[in-house]
């Protein structure tokens, strides 16, 4: 259990360094004291399983992986030290044997009232779409039910841009499916409810998408109120429902009104652009009052912050490197980007700290080095918020010059945008009460 | 923010700030404070109409201003008129913390240069003090507005009402007791002793609002804007620092400000709610 919480805890500082917001949805729905089964969609390798980990701290998860894993040097000592359990996959070439300990382990888990997390799909992907679930989740469901009140929790790890530096996570529970529910169905009508659950929850679009997507929910979100102001934390769970909304809308793609608002979209977006505007930014207020209280708050922020964040970019520097040229040649493809870079960059930053600051220790003593240890985190973490602040910062000044060079462009934009935006609506009302229709 | 608003905000400050200061001649401090009393009327006759439009404008500047000025009076007051101070109390009191006397132990441990540097992070309360206010008054509305100014209400009143009825001036004004040297001269050094000089002396050291202002306004940033709290957490913690170092407060001052300045805040909001129903 000690190993569990040290994994978890060292996963925390890594998912919060590479991550900038890492949002948790629907935790309270989760049912206490009984066994649960954590269905979710696979897109990020190990990085899913650190977050469910992180999200469901201080309650312990058995987390699942592929045997062929545990015979990596470092993955392979966290895996056993966090109790996971393995399986064995014909497509990693081990030889064919049965997974039978495995699902009885995990039934023995689930009858013990823990929680054990599970891929359905069985891959790490970047499809978008959900690939084929695999029955065993719904089989070992089926057998825990059989004694013990277990639940069955689809949920969803959406990654707004998963391998980019900084960028924004949701994790979203859904209704736990019952012990009744489990039991009154077979193993594949209850893996095609599952999926259905999880599919739901999740945005199935390839990544490449994911970012326009977010442009055009952030264009609607934000279509006529002001931006929050910076600084703020700001949902991820409202951008990735309207992201949801807009990707179910895609889907109709043979609708010719859902294929003119794609154009549509993409006119705004190079419009937009060429006036540098974001588009949460579209109705940004434009007053010169509202404009120097940005600058003095900004401002102020950003002057008193800087000697913190210098000091703590400067030393962060020699980890950031080192991580950047590992993750460069071990991550073969984008999908394990983040795996890497949050797997290696504990270790790395670990050593480079106390290399620095053994020379800080001969330089300037004991006390100074142990000083310097422990302030250590707290600049570097500043360093990386000051990064955030300062980007948002300029491209929020970026926006308002653009608006403000050009009153005719933006009052044009802005209606625009007005009525994309009720289309949109429309196009969504017109097909849910076809739907409503085809269903009668 | 209503032109009203400012204008009235700046006549505030400069008011207080020269009365304060006696930066003007004697004549013209009393103008200036009939000036303020006048718009202090003004403000009470706005404010206590609550369907006048500059009602939500104006109440958060007039309490802002009462608070800090009645800093000034309620401290006076408390060690004018009171039976006697309780500075000898919270010696006893640092003592029986830590095991002994932690103004004398700062003044063996501390170098010499470390002064200016506290110095300087004492004088940075007041810029840090009416800019936080500024930004937070500016950013909230509403509900939110009303808990964040009845939490800074509540923390001054608690300050206050210890000032008057548990007065005391400090370490700085019993040397003797604490085996004190002067204070190493330099430039912060000498204008923090200036800045207390001129707003009447030592008073009102039990609990410390230096600590207690500038942990609540810290505290408030918190949920609202993640890296300036965490940039303004070493000024703060330099400030509790500085007050012990510099001799305005005792350690039992600087803890109680600080648990203050950590209750108020949640007080304010359950306070506000509750009188909004």
């Amino acid at each position: 259990m000690m190993s569990y919480r040290v994994i978890v805890a060292t996963a925390r500082l890594g998912l919060l360094c590479f991550y900038r917001n890492v949002e948790v949805v629907g935790i309270e729905r989760l049912p206490h004291r009984r066994g649960l089964l954590l269905t979710s969609n696979h897109t990020n390798a190990f990085v899913d399983s650190l977050l469910v980990m992180h999200a469901l701290s201080p309650r312990r998860v058995r987390i699942t992986a592929k045997a062929a894993l545990l015979k990596t040097p470092l993955l392979g000592s966290l895996l056993r030290g966090a109790g996971a359990i393995t399986f064995h996959r014909r497509e990693d070439g081990t030889a064919q044997r049965s997974n039978g300990e495995a699902i009885d382990a995990v039934v023995a888990a689930l009858t013990r009232e823990e929680i054990v997390l599970l891929f359905p799909e069985g891959f790490s992907h970047s499809d978008g779409a959900l690939r084929p679930f695999k029955s065993g989740a719904a089989r070992m469901a089926i057998s825990a039910a059989a004694t013990s009140s277990v639940a069955v929790v689809p949920m969803s790890i959406t990654y707004l841009d998963k391998g980019r530096f900084r960028s924004d996570v949701l994790l979203e529970f859904g209704p736990a499916l019952e012990r009744d529910t489990i039991r009154s169905h077979t193993p594949p009508a209850l893996t095609g409810i599952i999926r259905q659950h999880v599919e739901n929850l999740s945005i199935t679009v390839p990544p490449s998408e994911m970012r326009e997507l977010a442009w055009v929910a952030d264009l609607i979100r934000y279509s006529l109120r002001s931006p929050e102001r910076i600084g703020t934390r700001e949902s991820v769970y409202d951008r990735v429902v309207t992201m949801r909304e807009i990707a179910a809308l895609r889907a109709h793609a043979d609708n010719p009104a859902v294929r003119e608002l794609e154009i549509a979209a993409h006119l705004l977006y190079q419009r937009a652009g060429q006036y540098g505007v974001r588009p949460h930014e579209l109705w940004l207020p434009l007053s010169p009052w509202r404009a120097t209280v940005f600058v003095l708050r900004e401002g102020e922020v950003l002057i008193a912050g800087l000697p913190f964040a210098l000091w703590g970019a400067i030393h962060a520097l020699p980890s950031y490197l080192l991580i950047k040229t590992a993750v460069r040649c071990t991550a073969k493809d984008e999908d394990h980007l983040a795996t890497h870079a949050i797997f290696l960059g504990i270790p790395l930053c670990t050593s480079v700290a106390l290399v620095q600051t053994a020379i800080v220790g001969t330089v300037a003593g004991y006390e100074v080095a142990l000083l310097y240890m422990l302030t250590l985190p707290f600049f570097v973490y500043v360093a990386l918020l000051y990064a955030d602040r300062l980007k948002d910062s300029l491209l929020r000044a970026r926006s308002f010059l653009g608006l403000v060079r050009s009153r005719n462009g933006r009052d044009i934009l802005r209606a625009e945008v007005t009525e994309f935006r009720n289309r949109v609506e429309g196009i969504r009302e017109e097909i849910k009460s076809g739907l409503h229709q085809e269903i009668r | 923010m209503h032109i009203v608003e400012v204008l009235l905000a700046l006549f505030l400050f400069a008011g207080s700030a020269a009365s304060m200061w006696s930066l003007l001649p004697a004549p013209a401090t009393e103008s200036i404070l009939l000036g303020i009393a006048g718009m202090l009327l003004l403000s009470l006759s706005i404010i206590s109409n609550q369907r006048a439009s500059l009602y939500r404008r104006v109440r958060p500047l007039v309490t802002v201003f009462l608070v800090f000025n009645l800093y000034g009076i309620a401290g006076k007051i408390g060690t004018a008129s009171m039976y006697g101070t309780i500075d000898s109390q919270l010696q006893a009191i640092d003592h029986a913390l830590v095991g002994f006397d932690p103004i004398s132990f700062l003044q063996s441990e501390l170098p010499r240069w470390s002064y200016e540097v506290l110095a300087i992070a004492y004088c940075f309360f007041i810029p840090y003090i009416h800019i936080s206010l500024f930004l937070h008054l500016e950013a909230r509305s509403g509900s939110d507005r009303d808990e964040f100014l009845t939490g800074l209400v509540v923390l001054y009143t608690c300050s206050l009402l210890g000032c008057l009825f548990l007065p005391a001036y400090g370490p700085a004004a019993f040397p003797a007791r604490h085996n004190l040297l002067p204070l190493p001269a330099g430039p912060f050094v000498d204008l923090t002793a200036a800045g207390v000089a001129s707003t009447g002396g030592l008073y009102g050291a039990f609990p410390s609002l230096h600590v207690g202002a500038s942990a609540f306004l810290c505290l408030a940033d918190r949920a609202r804007d993640q890296l300036r709290f965490l940039i303004y957490v070493p000024l703060c913690l330099a400030i509790m620092v500085a007050t012990l170092a510099l001799r305005y407060h005792y350690l039992v001052d600087v803890i109680c400000g600080a648990s203050l300045a950590m209750i108020a805040l949640p007080l304010g909001k359950q306070l506000s709610r509750r009188w909004q129903r």
